[in-house]
This record gives structure tokens, sequence and C-alpha cells, in this order.
């Protein structure tokens, strides 16, 4: 076997997992630079807002990112830690598009041995840029120091203390001194340590505070004058500088847990706090001055400015500007406002979201409008950021209006009149009739040309040089003046033959008439036949359109012919033919098109079939290369190019399955338009339809925008709680999500604590605990605790509606969501696998397959299967239900009293999570053992174990790619394919 | 566990962890692997010699990605493959790849295996006779061998995980520890004192200097720089100035190990004891075992995984303790006579374990019933953990 699997990554990581900014490109710019995953963006802020400077990729997870500035220098430089232990000093060089990001040092600093932090990664400068330390390994401190900026080289201490919870390194002292948050059986103390450079220890404790706040997690290093460090907790903030210390109990803190941090004065005196439900609090340093004027701080003041997306890092940018990176929901910028919001009595205006789609807990390829344009629906976010994105790749046209016409055979915009820069007519043609429309702002209505000939089919108008437009039908080439509306001059074909293709450009036409092709050059008021050829076999297509943009003339022609099938490339004004390709097969072209992609010239020719063949095209020779082959419908189709917004060259396939043909990276990308069928297109620029595009299928007309080009569009749906599973019923037209919310223990019993999709839902309905006789009583839950709903929407597919909710037993969790067809029942059913669980259980001992039938707007419980274990997964199997619980596999059958009945079971697992099955296979994903593939034997009943990856791959994912090929997602962040063994 | 697999979905719990967690939650699923051919016997191997064979050490390697162990009974060295068969259709099961037929040449009883770190071709071995060997695993010679004590018999040694240089410590019953570098095959220094015949030797698995020994019921911890005089000595009294006869345990200790971060020593002794020692102060930690039977007078093994589980051979049982609290939340019941060693292999979440009863035992959390299976072959290598 010699195929091979690659990866493309189709949308880039957008979830910001670290932001920093500082003077980075340089020392005036202010720079604010994001770390996602593993891609770096680096950002200018502008009174305009941010603008991006440059992307880099780098080959490993940011861990930590950090600017210092060394004295020597006058910009930051960044540092920046992966999640392998690579270290790196970067430097940007060099401005606008010179810009470069170099490397001024870098080194590993893994170890062999040593066991990697429970409580992560920490990595810390000093503000003197002495010394970078890290902790990467329980008990060890390592230390690089900056002054030689070669290799980084750690050079590791022993540390007494092993639990630290967070570490930082103080301002103004001598040499580099650390504080550290640390906890042991006692509680959770702090302490600080002098580390000499020279010896690399630490030479001593300078101070130090035992037992502060129980969930003290969060260190904010003060600057000076005041010095010393913020200790954040969970009920407690506490400043200490060494002698005096000041604390407060402020109530509001006490919901949530504080996660980042921001400064906000360089003197230190306010600080941003971003906690894990998304709010946004504001610390303030209240100081005094002493009789010796040292600056001691007094009292410490919290208040909270309001709500934002779950904040990972915060970073404060300027004027009252601050950028919130969350990689559970959308990234924000924000402003600070100085009076409250008199409704929400928020502080915060957000200025601009920048979309995140991680973490995506799950998803459903489906095809809403049966156009073979797929969508990704996706389960996003997490908690109040939770939502549904609608990912949809390919072009959209957005209508604007539609008419009513039936039998368009062609269409063309015209600039009438004095307008130079919009379109103002719409020429359409049917067969034995030409129509002009006359497009005057929003209103269309019919007018008239004198000069035009209307009572038969048009092949071509358009505006020409000359103030001129040209109109050819079957007889004649005329010319009419765009002022007057009156003929000014008619070019007949000298034989009797109609005319039956064209082709145009402001100042050259091409006319066939069976095999005589006629060259024509309009002039002012003339329109001169240059040349005249006879060709071997009727035309069936031809083109002049130009290649360069400057040019007014085009050199060269192509023609497809009839009979022999092939394409010709002719040079102009001579009719010489260039050079001949055929294209083989029995249909004919029926479009053939000359256009620059990106300065690369393509001849592109499409068929009878709604095939399409494309060339490389050189206009000095006229030699095609690198024939191609590509499917774009089923019907004729018709080639037309548009300008974008975007000012590049776009072209559109009308034919059943309409297309736009666009480049990129120097390649070709047919991108499909959510639209049925069209058979003519024209561009249009009018007033009131700016940079449009005019489509006709059989019946209808209509006037659209097309959107940006190579771009995957993405729609947000907000739930307000976590998404966990999706799964897509066609026949309902629904989407079933799984979601979790968190209620909060109150006097009066369980309350949501906040509004979210299930709780604002019309229709709901619950498990009751007593129906079950599985069931684990609720834990009793003290006030102000958090316990985790789970709920089923059933989500309309147009409109994200939520038609119903159906809510769980308590301590009861939804695990997986399948829609399926069981058995004979011709009715579609939700199903819902869970487990009942009981938070002392190794594993879930108890769990539940609901079957739900939602019609006519309402959900209804069918059935339910009480198992031993937690379902994890469920999938349709040949009209059966196949379900993981536990560590086993077992399919179930579906009776016709409506019941699931258990047919087989397979056990070689420790935890089998995912399913995937495929005509009689299956594919499993255990937790630890990676994936294992199974047979159905229908004859006797049972599965069979056919094949096993023996690798201790932890699974997240798995796919079956075809017969022989498996496709695995472990958790160290790896995709790997195994093959079945022959 | 759901919770968790959810908290890695989202990114909160990283992988990491995840492993630890499920490790430490699934350790109670452990049991005997009913797959065919997961365990071994050396019964027929021993044929050969006249002694009983039981299974003493267990030491494994996981050579590029698959993994290989070793077992030592009586007089010979075996080594068992713990691998996917395409052609047999079996599971991973134990196949003898090779065994070390020494009568004479080897050692008279092999009391000691070990894989040379970072080495997939290195064995070595120490034996009643008292030499020292090093094993060229593919062409199964002796590469070098050592006497390091006089007396003919070498107890258990052990190679230093965290140093660069390879020091293997020798356990004897004289008293004394010589350090052998490997590179020389001398023995640059010699742990004096030691209070009594050694009877195991632990190297810190962080700190390439710290090393333990036992010597009868005492258990001192060494700085390898200060051969003359060790550096703590652990009492079970916990007193601030230890008494010349304080000891660590009531009775003989026949087991060492330590956590994972070096903290934490764990000694194990025939007064069925299981005590923790801080390596930092020596200070005894107040986590209670409670009772594990022990009366083997020759030295076991134990075995942590990556979490926070301990597996302890007991009689013909295998306990298995919670770290944190001592208490015990599983047993594992298999082996027909006493245990000798465990050892738990983090990359499989399995259990190694032999004993005098000749066989050697796989422990899975895999919940298996039927046969029948051909491998997968994969393609590209993933980056690992």
């Amino acid at each position: 076997m010699s195929t091979h699997q690659y990866v493309v990554t189709a949308h880039k990581p957008t979830a910001v997992t670290s932001c920093v900014t500082g003077n980075f490109t340089s020392p005036t710019d202010l720079n604010l630079i994001l770390a996602k995953n593993n891609r770096l963006e680096f950002y200018v802020v502008t009174p305009e807002g941010l603008r991006p400077l440059k992307e880099i990729c780098i080959y490993g997870k940011v861990c930590v990112m950090k600017f210092f500035r060394p004295k020597t220098e006058k910009k930051d430089l960044l540092f920046i830690l992966t999640a392998r232990y690579n270290t790196m000093i970067l430097e940007a060089i060099g401005e606008g598009d010179n810009l470069e990001i170099k490397t001024k040092a870098h080194g590993n600093v893994a170890d062999k041995i040593g066991k990697p932090s429970e409580s992560g990664i920490i990595a810390i400068i000093d503000p003197e840029s002495r010394a970078i330390g890290l902790r990467l390994y329980d008990g060890l401190f390592k230390i690089i120091p900056l002054e030689n900026c070669g290799e980084l080289k750690a050079t590791s201490i022993r540390m007494e203390e092993i639990q630290i919870q967070d570490m930082e390194f103080l301002h103004g002292c001598p040499s580099p001194t650390v504080i550290l948050i640390h906890h042991d059986h006692n509680g959770r103390h702090i302490k600080t340590h002098e580390i000499s450079l020279k010896d690399k220890e630490f030479v001593k404790t300078p101070w130090k505070q035992d037992n502060i706040d129980a969930e003290a997690s969060l260190i904010i290093p003060v600057p000076e004058p005041f010095g010393g460090a913020i200790i954040v907790g969970q009920e407690t903030i506490l400043y200490h500088d060494g002698t005096n210390y000041v604390a407060v109990t402020p109530p509001v803190i006490r919901q949530s847990t504080m996660s980042c941090y921001a400064r906000v004065d360089s003197n230190g005196a306010r600080y941003m706090l971003g906690d894990m439900s998304g709010r946004l609090f504001l610390l303030l340093l209240e100081h005094e001055e002493k009789m010796d004027g040292l600056q001691v701080v007094k009292d410490l003041k919290v208040e909270v400015l309001g709500e934002v997306s779950i904040p990972e890092c915060i970073t404060y940018l300027d004027n009252g500007v601050v950028f919130i990176g969350s990689r559970l929901g959308d990234s924000q910028l924000i402003k600070l406002n100085i009076k409250p919001d008199s409704k929400t009595n928020s502080y915060i205006s957000v200025m601009e979201t920048f979309t995140n789609l991680a973490p995506i807990t799950d998803m459903v390829v489906v095809d809403l409008e049966k156009q073979g344009q797929a969508q990704l629906v996706t389960c996003s976010g997490a908690f109040k950021e939770g939502s549904l994105r609608i990912i949809r790749n390919g072009i959209g046209i957005q209508e604007h209006a539609t008419i009513d016409l039936q039998g368009i055979k062609g269409m063309w915009p015209l600039k009438m009149g004095p307008s130079k820069e919009f379109d103002n007519t719409l020429v359409l043609s049917f067969v034995q009739q030409t129509r002009v429309l006359s497009l005057n702002g929003d209103e269309v209505s019919e007018t008239e040309i004198v000069g035009f000939q209307s009572d038969c089919q048009s092949f071509f108008c358009g505006n020409v040089n000359h103030n001129q437009v040209l109109q050819i039908t079957s007889v004649s080439a005329r010319l009419v003046s765009t002022d007057s509306k009156q003929l000014i001059h008619e070019w007949k074909p000298p034989t009797e033959k109609n005319i039956s293709v064209v082709a145009c450009n402001k100042l050259q036409v091409l006319c066939a008439t069976g095999s005589d092709l006629y060259y024509l050059e309009i002039g002012d008021k003339i329109i001169d036949q240059k040349a005249h050829a006879v060709l071997e076999y009727e035309v069936a297509c031809l083109d002049v359109s130009l290649l360069d943009t400057g040019t007014e003339k085009a050199s060269i022609a192509a023609v497809g012919l009839w009979t022999d099938i092939s394409a010709r490339i002719l040079k102009l004004p001579s009719l010489d033919e260039l050079n001949k390709e055929f294209l083989g097969g029995e249909i004919i072209p029926r479009s053939i098109l000359v256009t620059c992609f990106d300065g690369i010239n393509y001849l592109l020719c499409a068929l009878g079939d709604g095939s399409m063949y494309y060339f490389n095209l050189n206009k000095e020779t006229g030699i095609l290369s690198e024939k191609k082959k590509v499917t774009l419908g089923t019907q004729p189709t018709v080639l037309r190019t548009f300008g974008s917004s975007t000012n590049s060259t776009n072209v559109f396939a009308c034919s059943d399955r309409p297309t736009v043909i666009y480049s990129s990276n120097h390649k070709l990308v047919f991108s499909n338009v959510n639209l049925k069928e069209v058979n003519h297109m024209c561009s249009l620029h009018a007033e009131a339809y700016p940079d449009s595009l005019a489509l006709s299928n059989d019946n209808t007309m209509t006037f659209g925008t097309i959107d940006e080009i190579q771009k995957l569009h993405i729609r947000t749906v907000p739930l307000g709680e976590s998404p966990r599973r999706i799964a897509y019923q066609e026949t309902s037209q629904t989407f079933g999500v799984i979601t979790m919310r968190l209620d909060v223990m109150k006097a009066s019993g369980l309350q949501p604590a906040r509004n979210s999709a299930s709780t604002l839902s019309t229709n709901t309905s619950s498990s009751a605990a007593t129906m079950f006789k599985g069931a684990v009583t609720a834990p009793a839950l003290d006030i102000g605790q958090e316990t985790e709903i789970h709920n089923l929407l059933v989500v309309d597919q147009h409109t994200f509606e939520v038609h119903h909710c159906h809510q769980l037993m308590p301590s009861e969790y939804a695990l997986s969501l399948v829609s399926a067809r069981l058995g004979d029942d011709p009715r579609t059913y939700y199903i819902v696998g869970t487990a009942l669980v009981n938070p002392e259980e190794s594993e879930p001992k108890a769990g539940r397959i609901v079957v739900f039938l939602f019609e006519e707007s309402k959900l209804t419980q069918v059935s339910e299967k009480e198992i031993k274990g937690a379902c994890y997964c469920l999938i349709e199997f040949n009209g059966k239900l196949l379900a993981a619980i536990n560590s086993t596999v077992r399919l179930f059958e579906w009776t016709t009293e409506r019941e699931l009945r258990l047919e087989c079971s397979h056990f070689n697992n420790i935890i089998a999570l995912f399913l995937k099955a495929k005509g009689d296979f299956i594919l499993v994903g255990d937790l630890m053992r990676s994936m294992t593939l199974l047979q159905y034997k229908t004859m006797e009943g049972n599965f069979e174990e056919i094949a096993r990856d023996f690798h201790p791959n932890w699974m997240t994912a798995v796919e079956i790619i075809d017969d022989d090929t498996f496709l695995g997602g472990e958790n160290s962040y790896n995709l790997f394919v195994c093959q079945k063994d022959r | 566990m759901i919770r968790d697999l959810h908290d890695q979905g989202l990114g909160l719990m990283s992988p990491g962890r995840l492993r630890r967690v499920a490790s430490d939650r699934l350790a109670v699923k452990l049991r005997l692997s009913r797959q065919p051919g997961s365990f071994a016997t050396t019964e027929g191997l021993s044929s050969a010699s006249t002694s009983t064979g039981s299974a003493a050490d267990l030491s494994w390697l996981r050579p590029r990605r698959r993994q290989s162990e070793f077992m030592t009974c009586r007089n010979l060295i075996l080594k068992f493959y713990l691998h996917s068969s395409t052609v047999i259709g079996l599971h991973q099961q134990f196949a003898t790849l090779l065994f070390f037929r020494a009568f004479e040449l080897f050692h008279e009883c092999v009391c000691c295996v070990q894989w040379y770190p970072g080495s997939v071709k290195i064995i070595t071995s120490s034996g009643k006779d008292g030499s020292l060997r090093m094993w060229d695993v593919c062409k199964r010679v002796v590469c070098c061998e050592v006497k390091p004590v006089r007396e003919n018999r070498l107890t258990q040694h052990h190679q230093s995980p965290a140093s660069k240089i390879p020091l293997v410590a020798v356990a004897s019953p004289s008293a004394g520890i010589p350090i052998l570098d490997l590179r020389f095959g001398k023995s640059p220094m010699r742990l004096k004192n030691t209070l009594g015949p050694v009877t195991y030797v632990q190297w810190s698995p962080t700190d390439e200097h710290t090393i333990a020994s036992a010597a009868e019921s005492v258990v001192l911890l060494w700085d390898v720089r200060v051969p003359s005089k060790p550096l703590l000595r652990m009492d079970m009294s916990n007193s601030r100035t230890p008494a010349t006869t304080s000891t660590s345990h009531m009775g003989l200790v026949n087991c060492l190990e330590f956590s994972l971060d070096g903290r934490t020593l764990i000694s194990y002794g025939t007064d069925n004891a299981i005590r923790m020692w801080d390596t930092q102060s020596g200070v005894l930690s107040d986590v209670n075992c409670g009772s594990v039977d022990n009366y083997v007078r020759v030295s076991v093994r134990m075995a942590l995984n990556r979490g926070r589980r301990m597996f302890v051979p007991s009689r013909h049982h295998i306990r298995v303790f919670d770290l944190d609290t001592g208490e015990r939340v599983h047993n594992l019941k298999g082996h027909m006579s006493d245990v000798y060693c465990v050892r738990y292999n983090p990359h499989f979440e399995m259990l190694h374990s032999g004993g005098r009863d000749r066989n050697i035992i796989n422990w899975t959390m895999q919940n298996y019933k039927k046969t029948g299976s051909i491998g997968l072959e994969v393609r590209g290598r993933p980056g690992g953990t």
C-alpha cells in the first residue's frame, strides 16, 4: 500500500492562550502579541484599532510568553517557552514589509529526570532582566542568566517547597528575589528567596508569611515605589511588602476564582483582575505618604467593572482599552468607560470581538440546503461562552432582489447616458426578443433603447470605446450612441448566414457564422472588418478577453470547434492559428475563456456535460500546458469573469452546480456557491446594487452580493451553557444538542446560575428521579454550591431556536446522543446515553439509554433501558443501536414493543470511549489502548475482533477513512493512521 | 472520570494529569489478565536445572514503543516480550524470545536484573556467586564481570537512573556499599558504616547524588559525595536526636522505593510495616498503611504508578495502597505462592509480578473475554507524549 495521508488546516487556531503588550517592533510602537497554540500574531495598536503586522508559526505549543527589556535595549524582547521545554528569545528587526522576527537566543531546558509539576509550567522574568526563572519539575527551580545571550542554558536549584501555586520576581531588589505561594498539609504560605546569580543558589529568605488564604493562587508583583506583592485568594486579597501588610475580604470576589491579571499603571497603583466566571475587577492600591517621604499602601479597593468573555489572559493596551484573551469563548477588545452604563451597571463597552471556535467538543456535518455544500455545526465554547457555530466553506450569495422572469438567455449591464461609474441599464436577451431594464435607484422598470433591435435574441451587449454601445444579434452588429441612444453604424456578415457565436471586449469583436470567423475592430462611429478566416469546422465558442489589465487590445483569441472537439489559439489581428489542442471525447466545448489569475495565464474550456478542462497558456506562442480536468456540474457550463471587492479576477461557472473559480497560492480553487442553479450571470455595479451580481435561472433573476472569497464563514448561535454533543435529525429538521448548565443551591432550592438556552426554552420536560430504580439520590448541597444539570435541547435547523428542552435527573450526566432509525420502525428517534455519577465511585455503575421522539414540536420519551455503566458513545449500526458502556461494546435491537433488547457484547477494553461503524465493521477507541476493529457476524450474531493497535495511545477521537485505514487522535495532540495488517 | 474527560476536552486538564488520575482511579480495576499468553511460567525451562525456578526479579523496558521484560529465576535470565503477534493471532502475550542458559557460566542464583538506563541492549545482573555482570542482550554474552566484594554473595544492585555516569550500587552481606563505575568496572568509592549487612540499595530517581540503603532494620540516606557517613538515619520514633540504637523498622527491611519526585522514601520490612520518610528531613510521615504481611527473608520489590498508587507484594497477594492516605484500595489475588517482585508499566497501565510459584503474571485493567486478533500496523510515528 503506497497511499499516504496528509493533514491540512482549514482554519487557523483561534483560542488565545497568552497575550502581552510592549514595544516590540520599534521603541515607539505599542504592540499586542497573541499566542494561539503554535501561532504568534503580532499587532500594532493604533487609534483605529488593532492592525495586524505579522503572523508566525513555531514548531511547538506556546506555554509561556513574556516581554522583557534589558537595560541596553530600547525595545522589548519576547521570551517564549514551549510545552516541550524549548525556550527562545525573539527580536523584531526591520520595519513595514521588511519586518522580520529573529531568534536571538534559544535552548532546550528539559531534564531527563524529574516529575513535571501538577500545577503546570511557571516561567518568570526578573523585572531588571537579570535572569529568567522556570519551575518545570517539582522541587526544582531553574535559572537562566540573561547576561550573555548565546544558547539559553538553565541551572537547577533545589527548592524545599514542593507544591508551588504561583511564583514571581519582586521589584526593586538588589539581587533577583522570587516570591512564591506553596502549600503543605497545614495550608498555603508565601515565602521569598533571594538568588545569587554567581553561585546559582538561594542565599536567604528575606521574609515570609505562613497560613494565608487557603485558596491563594495568584501573585501580582508591585513595582516601585511600593514594592512587595499582592496575593489574590478565594476570599482575601493581601498586600505584603515584607514589613507591612494590608488584607481585605471583599464579598464580590468570593463567587469565583481569579485566574489572570493585568497591570494598568506603570507605578502599580491599579490592576485588573479576571475571574473564571468572566467578571472583570479593578483593584486599586490606596497609598499615603509617610513623614519620611516613603509611599506606603494603606488600603486595597476592589470594584466590579462588568462582564467579559471568560478570560485566559488580560492585557491593558492604552487609553482604557483592554484586550481580553479567551480560550473558552470569543476574545474581546474592550473599552473601559468612566461612568457605568445605566442599565447594566457595567463600565465596559465591547469594541471588537474575535471569533473563537475552541474548544470544539463535538460536531456534525450537514447539508441543510441540499446543494452539495456541506456545513459544519460545532459545539464550541464552554460555560457561559457555550455556543453552536455554523461553519460554511465555499461562497455564499446574499440575495437582495429577485424578479420573476422566464427564459433568460443572456444578461449584460450597460452604462447609458451620462453615467460613468454606475451601471444603470440591464439588457436581457430572450428567444426572439431583447428587453432593456432601467435601474433607477431601487426601482427596476422596463425601457427601450431606440437603436437596439428588440425583436431578436442578442448575443452580446456592452459598452465599448468612444461612448458607444454594441449590440450583436444573429443578423448584425449594431453600434449605438450612449447619449442619443440612436443607431450609428451596423455591420452585417458578407454572407447571408446568421451570426452564431460572438466574443467581445471594448475594442475587438469576433463573430462566427458557421465556420467563418470575422475579426472586427470598433472605431469612433464605425465597425471595421479587419480579418476573415475559414476554420476547419463550425465554431462552438469564442473568447477575446484581455489578459493584461493595462492593454486595450488582446493579442490572441481562443476558439472551440465542433466535430473535432478542439480548442485553438488564434493570433490577432491575422487570425492565424498558433496552437490547437484536442480535448478528446464526444462532448463539444460550450464555453471558452482566456484569463489571468495571480499573473499566470489560463485557458478554461467548459464542455456540454459540465466538465471543464484548464491549461496554462503562453500568450506569446499560444502553447497550452498542464492539462487538467474538473467536473463542475452535469449541465452545459457558461464561464464568466467578474471582479470581486479585492480586485482579483474570479470566474463564475454557471451550471446546475454553480462554482466560483479563483486562484490561491498559484493554484486554481473551485468553490461551490449556495445557489441551486444559475444559467447566466453578469456582474453589476449599480447605484442601489454596488459590486453585485445579476444571476438568472429558468424562472427568476436575482441581484445579489457575493461573500468575501477564501474564507470560512462562521455564524454563532450563543447558548450560554456548555454544549457537549450534537446530532442532526433530517426528518424533523432539527438538531439535538446535549448541554450542561450550572445550577446554584439557594435557600429556595436549586436555581440556574444564569439565563441560558435551556432555561429560556418555552417547552420543557424533565426526567423525574423516582421513575428509575437505579437512580442515585442527589447529593445534599450546601447553599452556594454548584451542580451540573444536563439537558437535551431540540433546536430548529434554520432559526436555531430551541423547540424543546428536556432536563435529565440530578447527578445524571448525558454523555452521548444519536439520531437513529431503528429496525423496521419508520420514525427517527433521538437517543441519549447517560451515566448516574456518584463522586465516590471510581467508575459509574449505572446509567440509562433513553429513546425520545420529536414530533409536532414536542419531545416525548418512548423508551428507556437501564444499563450497568456510563454510555460514552452511541451510534446507529444497521438499524440497531451500538453503545459503548464502560469497558464493553454492546449491540441493542429495537423490538416491536418499542424496547431495546441486548443482542451481543464485546469485552476487551479499559473504557470504550468512541465508536464508528462502516458496513459490518466497528472501530472502537479506548481510553488508553488505542483502537480496535471489530466485525459483526450477522449469522452468529456476535462480534469478532479482527484487528487491534497495540500501542498505548490515549484516544480522543477515532474515524474510519476506508476499509483498511483508520484515523485516531490521541491526547498528546497527535493524529495517527493505522492500517489493517494483511 | 467523566468529568476529567470533559475537562480534558475543554483544555482545563492536561493530558498528563488525566493519565495520572485515570491510572489511580482505574487501579482498582486491575485483574488477572485473561488473555491467552498473558502469563508465563518457568516450569518447563527450569527443569533443566535442579532449582525451583522461582521468579526473583523483573525489569521491564520499552524499546521503540514495544516492550520487553527481563526476569530471573534460579540460574537463568529470561527475556520476555510483551508483543503483538500477527502470526499466532494472540493477544499481548509473553513469548520467550531468548534466555540466558548459563549453568556454571552464570551465577549460582540470580537475585537482581536491571536494564541499563537508556539502552536497549545491555542489562546488568547480580547473583549469589558474588559477581555483577553486564550482558549484551543481542549476542547473549557477558561483556563485563566484576566481583565487588570479597564474600561470595550479592543481594541486590541498582544503577542510578539520574546520573550521567553509569554508577551501580551493590548490596551484599558485608558492611559497606561498593559503588561501581561501569565504564571502568572499578569501584571508585565505598559507602562505609552501613551498620550491618546491606539488604537493599536504591538510587533517587531525581537526584544523582542521593542513595538509600537498608541494613538489617536501619534505613540510611547517603550523599555519594560523602561516603564516610550517611546523610540521614531514618528513625521510627521520629526523635530529633536519634540514638545510635534507633532503628527504622522492627524487623528486616527488604524493600526500598523512592516516590517519583524523589521526595519520599518508602521502606517495607518484615515487621509488616510500610513506612514513608521525607528525604529532606528524614521525618517519618504519619501515613499508616496498617499491617502488611511480609515474612520473606529475601529482598522484594514494590512498585508505584505515576499517580498515587503503591503496589506491595504481601505473601501471595499484591496489595494496592493509596500513597496519600495509606488506605488499601485493592487486593490482587492470583499467585499461588509468595510474590517477590512487582513492576508497574505506566505505558500500558499494566502490572507485572513474579514469584515463587514460577509464574509471571500480567495484571491489566482490560475487560477481556474472547480471542482472535491480528495486529494493526502503525504508519508514521506519532510524536509521543
